[in-house]
């Protein structure tokens, strides 16, 4: 589904946290939230590399009963340039592997116009040179450093604790690991950790926030489990 | 019903001819091929080497029953990492590929692996959604999916009706059960499964298991037809409940180690007696 950019600038307009785009949820007359929150889902398309991890947010997310609608980042590049300003809301970007300047830059500019972007990495599972890219244009464009991916089952690394991530914001819950992390190196607001390396990181930029995943929450959404529903639901709310 | 075996069975050093004059002459009417577990088959072979493995099972007065694999042991449809599904599913596409070629209408696939790492729930989705994207292709090619239950191996659809309900969500007329009597061990009994699965049986793979035999006595081992625990009349007789009148293939996996031939013409006198019901 396409948004204009009438639309979009109309759901800017909207008050509540949370609201960004779809006719549902525009505010009414009186200024005020006609709905719930509602989220955007960012198909990164080539720079998605988890496309079940698109699928879990996008399950997720009507799993909560919580209003979405997709865009592609040609679609939001172009909401961007057109000025559009989403003044609040969550966008959620499932599975990336960033390899575009002018698409950081994009959303970059949403989190500066007061959106709370939540980026989940899935560069973990690209190449190594895509990786690279992507550290390059985290650390530019949201001063978010990251180290190289880890394996987290490979043996040599396994420590005896769990798989699991626990997050401590903002809800305390355990999720299983994905396998590989991309951990964040030199981390100031970090609210994640699997055995104690920082896996998720936010920034606080311009008007908003940038949430930085580095360990994919998407495909457990995708199996409908319960505590990364109640995380991602934490964002949203 | 009709015999097989897989070319895997043909001992180390001999040639793929060789071991198909062994097949038919020790009995059986067809060879099931495995893609990736022999030297003459594996992903790299081209359509027109695939052609000539059908002109050499010909030749040797046989038909292929059906195209197996075991390469999705080391790449399944239900790993993280999508390309290791990319390359899951393109194994099952190839193995479609070369049913088509080799003239058969059946190929077996294994289809998910629970592990430590990657929990049931994950590999149940994967393999659902991944089976739903292959279930149109293999009606096109009219070949269909038979997902083998390695119960214990697998650790994933251990009884008959969870894996009932497993074909039903991913819901193709063209996915389906090939049947291993001897991978259900102790977690039921191979003719209760017979009786579910009925109709949706593509293949039928024919071993033993010796129950709690193993050194410390708490292992299965997979043995010769007749010499574990399998209730073979019992078998048979749910096949006839069910009208099952298509392959049985036998997959020795404990292998002998002299006279490997022999056991070719000892398999094929047991599946004999099973078909004819002298037991």
């Amino acid at each position: 589904m396409t948004v204009s950019r009438r639309r979009f600038l109309e759901v800017a307009a909207c008050a509540a946290p949370g609201a960004l785009a779809g006719g549902r949820w525009l505010s009414n007359s009186s200024g005020a939230p006609a709905g719930g929150p509602c989220c955007v889902l960012i198909d990164a398309g080539a720079d998605c590399v988890l496309p079940e991890s698109l699928r879990g947010f996008r399950r997720g997310l009507d799993a909560a009963g919580v209003p979405s609608e997709s865009l592609t980042v040609q679609r939001l590049s172009e909401l961007i340039a057109s000025g559009a300003s989403p003044r609040g809301g969550v966008v959620f970007v499932p599975g990336g592997a960033l390899q575009s300047a002018s698409v950081a830059a994009a959303l970059r500019a949403l989190a500066d116009r007061g959106a709370t972007v939540v980026y989940e990495s899935g560069a973990a599972y690209a190449d190594s040179g895509d990786f690279a890219k992507e550290r390059h244009l985290l650390q530019k464009h949201f001063g978010v450093p990251v180290d190289a991916p880890i394996d987290l089952w490979d043996s040599s690394l396994k420590s005896d604790s769990a798989p699991y991530v626990h997050y401590h914001w903002p809800r305390r819950v355990i999720v299983r690991d994905f396998s590989r992390m991309i951990p964040v190196s030199r981390a100031q607001h970090a609210f994640a950790t699997i055995d104690r390396i920082p896996a998720a990181e936010r920034v606080r930029l311009g008007a908003g926030e940038f949430i930085f995943l580095g360990s994919p929450l998407g495909p457990h959404l995708n199996i409908d489990d319960r505590e990364a529903l109640a995380l991602m639901k934490a964002f949203v709310s | 019903m009709k015999k097989s075996i897989g070319d895997n069975m043909i001992p180390h050093g001999w040639s793929f001819e060789q071991g198909l004059d062994l097949i038919k002459k020790s009995g059986y009417d067809g060879v099931e091929l495995w893609l990736g577990d022999v030297p003459w088959f594996q992903m790299t072979t081209t359509d027109a080497q695939v052609a000539d493995l059908l002109r050499k099972v010909q030749n040797a007065g046989l038909v292929v029953s059906n195209v197996s694999t075991g390469l999705h042991w080391d790449s399944p449809l239900s790993a993280r990492d999508p390309k290791v599904r990319a390359h899951a599913k393109r194994i099952v596409e190839r193995q479609i590929e070369a049913a088509q070629i080799v003239k058969t209408d059946a190929v077996l696939v294994v289809a998910g692996l629970v592990t430590a790492e990657v929990p049931y729930n994950e590999v149940y989705q994967r393999c659902v959604e991944a089976l739903q994207e292959l279930g149109p292709k293999a009606e096109a090619a009219k070949v269909k999916i038979g997902c083998e239950n390695c119960n214990s191996e697998q650790r994933f659809l251990m009884s008959p009706r969870e894996f009932q309900t497993f074909l039903k969500d991913v819901n193709h007329p063209w996915v389906g059960i090939h049947l291993d009597v001897g991978n259900i061990h102790d977690t039921g009994f191979a003719e209760q499964w017979i009786e579910m699965h009925g109709p949706d049986i593509t293949r039928i793979h024919l071993k033993d298991v010796k129950k709690h035999r193993g050194r410390c006595g708490e292992e299965s081992v997979y043995t010769n037809l007749f010499l574990g625990n399998n209730d073979w009349k019992a078998i048979r007789a749910a096949l006839q409940k069910v009208n099952y009148d298509g392959w049985l293939i036998a997959e020795m996996e404990d292998r002998y180690r002299f006279a490997q031939d022999q056991q070719f013409y000892d398999t094929a006198a047991a599946i004999d007696r099973l078909i004819q019901g002298r037991l």
